[in-house]
């Protein structure tokens, strides 16, 4: 449990300076290079996404780019009327960006998920979470990869 | 190749509305499409495409999966269990096969939950 509780903070922290070093760079998000992929434009149709609510944990480097884990959790009450919906994993450089699509309902409890994909190259990792509210949140992470897990 | 394995961890019994930890493995290649063979044709994308979880008959939680998705797909997630019932799980593959299906799904679990406190007019060492 302890591990568990420092492995938050330590992802929190992550997360954080992720978005603040982004927030720093300029560019706001909706000029942002992910928003070029086509799948998440279609999916954004025409909203702003807005950050935070979302822990996105991935590996800072992943030495397969085979197997490479993914931990995704979004805050919600998760109650009839505002739960997560949808969370939708997008991994920009890869030949097929969209990775993966998970479903939620109320009965989930909690609106988190992980499982593994393939990284063809070092690159930027972003979360989708779509709320029964309407709302679009979103969340990303680079990963650096040694070896690329597409083609072969 | 092989007919796909599926394994899923579950805890066979929980608190009523407990949050509880569901973690399946299937054994799949996930052909992704863009490999190529010796020859140096691409091979054919050949995945699993969706993971359903349904409760008592319940669908609560599906994932889509792409090529992106590692080969012997990993799926984990949570569920909020308040009644006793049966997990099913199933997992369908691109060629239109689907493992867990048909005619019931794989592996359903019982989740047996404690009996309710019993009225306090009938606990035991109480007399009225």
């Amino acid at each position: 449990m302890r591990s568990a509780a420092s492995g938050a903070a330590a992802l929190q922290r992550r997360v954080f300076l992720t978005l603040t070093g982004a927030s720093l760079l300029a560019a706001p998000w909706a000029r942002g290079a992910w928003a070029d992929v086509p799948e998440m434009k279609k999916l954004l149709a025409g909203r702003t996404p807005k950050q935070g609510g979302i822990t996105l944990d991935v590996p800072a480097i992943a030495e397969n780019g085979m197997v490479v884990p993914l931990n995704i959790a979004a805050e919600s009450p998760m109650t009839d009327a505002d739960h997560i919906k949808t969370l939708h994993v997008f991994a920009e450089g890869n030949p097929n960006p969209m990775v993966a699509s998970f479903s939620f309902t109320p009965e989930c409890g909690r609106a988190a998920a992980s499982t593994r994909m393939r990284l063809a190259q070092t690159q930027n990792i972003v979360v989708l979470a779509e709320t029964s509210t309407g709302e679009v949140r979103v969340a990303n992470a680079e990963v650096k990869v040694t070896i690329g897990g597409c083609g072969g | 190749m092989a007919t796909p394995t599926p394994r899923i961890r579950l805890p066979a019994t929980a608190k009523a509305g407990e949050i509880v930890e569901i973690k399946t493995l299937i054994s799949h290649d996930m052909e992704s499409g863009q490999r190529k063979d010796a020859e140096g044709k691409i091979v054919p994308r050949k995945i699993i495409n969706r993971f359903e979880a349904r409760f008592a008959d319940k669908l609560v939680f599906a994932a889509d999966w792409n090529p992106s998705v590692s080969a012997n797909p990993y799926q984990s997630f949570f569920m909020k269990v308040t009644v006793s019932g049966e997990f099913a799980f199933s997992w369908f593959d691109d060629d239109g096969s689907v493992t867990g299906r048909p005619n019931m799904w794989l592996r359903p679990k019982r989740l047996p939950l404690p009996s309710p406190p019993l009225p306090r007019s009938r606990r035991p060492g109480r007399r009225t």
